[in-house]
């Protein structure tokens, strides 16, 4: 369904003198201007205005709003919550002012935080000759980034729940869990054995983890904001978890996230080594290639998961969604890349 | 019997329309859109060239793969070729045969990913043609 702006931007001036009362002078003479729709996930939507404060200063903000029937992220207040988390951690983030929830006037849940400049767009990062230089500078931005998440210590507040019990395989295998639990709500008149080897596979091969860390959960080219000189923010927190930190390292190499640039593996950046090396640079912890080929091979099974459930979405709206729809046709090249690392596993 | 023209020829036609007398017209998400309704008008036509000879090596493929598949008794345990299961049907019992770790290790692991890397390979020449090619160029 389409928002009404119009009614939308009335709704988050109301919000926004609300939580400013009291805190700010003139807080009824705060504007929202009109909101513009700068992009959209299966998950939300979101939106850019300017904040005209009363005494003639503008702010540009981002609006980020549920979908309405998203399933398979955390909230939005985990989100808002893991970004504030992250922020401290020195992490590269988009200040994140305020949440909203469902009865804050846009009927779902919602936060506002500052508008960062730049582009998150894949493609443009790995073919355009202008962005030559901040292909140089990200592999070791990105490690660095990382490496600063890994080294926050987690919060009270955490999203989904924390695996219980001492074995320490406990991270890995409940993240099998989880996706396997998703991927058991898709259609069964569609055999996946591919996909069923590599769960089987990340089940009997789980690694161990002695500290858990806060992982982003969907670190990748595509969720980093650039400009011209490089990184300018890490974007998309929704999916962060407790876990392994080498599952956001194995994340980052799913071939997926190369836009057809397929060498060097790590987003078409650099090589798996030299990310590894360059986050033990950073202060990283010490990862050993198995556990990175690991979660490399994960990484490409949740995301064949994930694309079959963004299909299966298509279906969900008034009417039927032809981008969401053609997502699940992209699952065979994650298949075919999934039988060739495991296929490499095996000759070792 | 069927009718004129087959499905191939007309989705063509359809993706024709959306790439050059439709997207021009269009910006930003909508214009994307229309190049991703033209590549998925590609793939149908493909699949609904391909889809017979697709399913009837998916058939013969599964059959002799599970064939192959001894026992605990060392006696085949599943679907012989020949059978008048569906591919669809073998493709489930691979998958529970799979869950149960018969695909491990050893001779049968390596036959299967043999068949999964044809089969995937089948597949792709219907959904994503480009991606071969890239792994073509890739292996060079």
């Amino acid at each position: 369904m389409e928002r009404d702006l119009e009614k939308s931007q009335a709704a988050l001036q109301e919000f926004i003198r609300r939580q400013q009362a009291g805190q700010a002078a003139g807080a009824d003479a705060l504007r929202v201007g009109e909101l513009t729709r700068l992009s959209g996930g299966a998950s939300c939507e979101v939106y850019g205005f300017d904040l005209h404060a009363g005494d003639g200063t503008t702010r540009a903000m981002v609006l980020r709003a549920d979908r309405p029937g998203k399933d398979f992220s955390a909230s939005r207040a985990d989100e808002y919550a893991v970004l504030r988390e992250a922020e401290q951690a020195g992490v590269t983030v988009p200040h994140a002012h305020w949440l909203g929830s469902a009865d804050d006037g846009l009927g779902v849940p919602f936060m506002v935080m500052d508008f960062v400049p730049g582009l998150a767009l894949g493609q443009r990062l790995l073919r355009d000759d202008a962005y030559a230089s901040t292909r140089e500078a990200l592999p070791a931005q990105l490690a660095g980034e990382l490496a600063r998440l890994h080294a926050a210590a987690p919060g009270h507040r955490l999203p989904g729940a924390t695996p219980a019990g001492d074995d320490p395989r406990r991270f890995a295998l409940a993240a099998v869990k989880q996706w396997t639990a998703a991927a058991a709500t898709l259609h069964t008149d569609y055999p996946r054995p591919a996909l069923d080897l590599a769960a089987r596979w990340l089940k009997l091969n789980a690694p161990s983890v002695q500290e858990p860390v806060l992982v982003h959960g969907d670190f990748r080219i595509g969720n980093i904001m650039f400009d011209e000189r490089g990184l300018t923010a890490v974007l998309d927190w929704e999916l962060s978890h407790l876990g392994d930190p080498a599952e956001d390292l194995g994340w980052l190499c799913v071939r997926s996230w190369r836009f057809g640039r397929d060498h060097p593996a790590v987003g078409g950046l650099c090589t798996r080594d030299r990310l590894l090396e360059l986050y033990r640079e950073a202060g990283g912890r010490a990862v050993s290639a198995d556990q990175l080929r690991y979660w490399e091979i994960f990484g490409n099974w949740k995301w064949a998961v994930i694309c079959l459930l963004q299909a299966a979405s298509a279906r969900a709206g008034s009417r039927p969604d032809v981008e969401l729809a053609a997502i699940g046709r992209r699952v065979p090249a994650v298949e075919w890349e999934l039988v060739d690392l495991l296929d490499r596993e095996q000759s070792q | 019997m069927k009718d004129y023209p087959p499905a191939d020829e007309l989705l063509e036609a359809v993706a024709a329309f959306l790439d050059e007398e439709v997207k021009p017209l269009l910006k930003g998400g909508k214009r994307f859109k229309s190049i991703v309704a033209a590549n998925a008008c590609r793939v149908v036509a493909r699949e609904a060239a391909g889809k017979t000879a697709l399913v009837e090596e998916q058939r013969r493929g599964l059959g002799e793969l599970l064939g192959e598949l001894l026992g605990k008794d060392g006696q085949p345990t599943a679907a012989v070729p020949g059978d008048d299961s569906s591919a669809d049907e073998l493709g489930r019992e691979l998958c529970a045969a799979i869950a149960e770790g018969a695909y491990d290790q050893g001779r049968s692991r390596e036959q299967l990913l043999a068949w999964l890397r044809s089969d995937v390979e089948a597949r792709l020449r219907i959904n994503d043609p480009a991606f071969l090619e890239r792994n073509e160029r890739r292996d060079k």
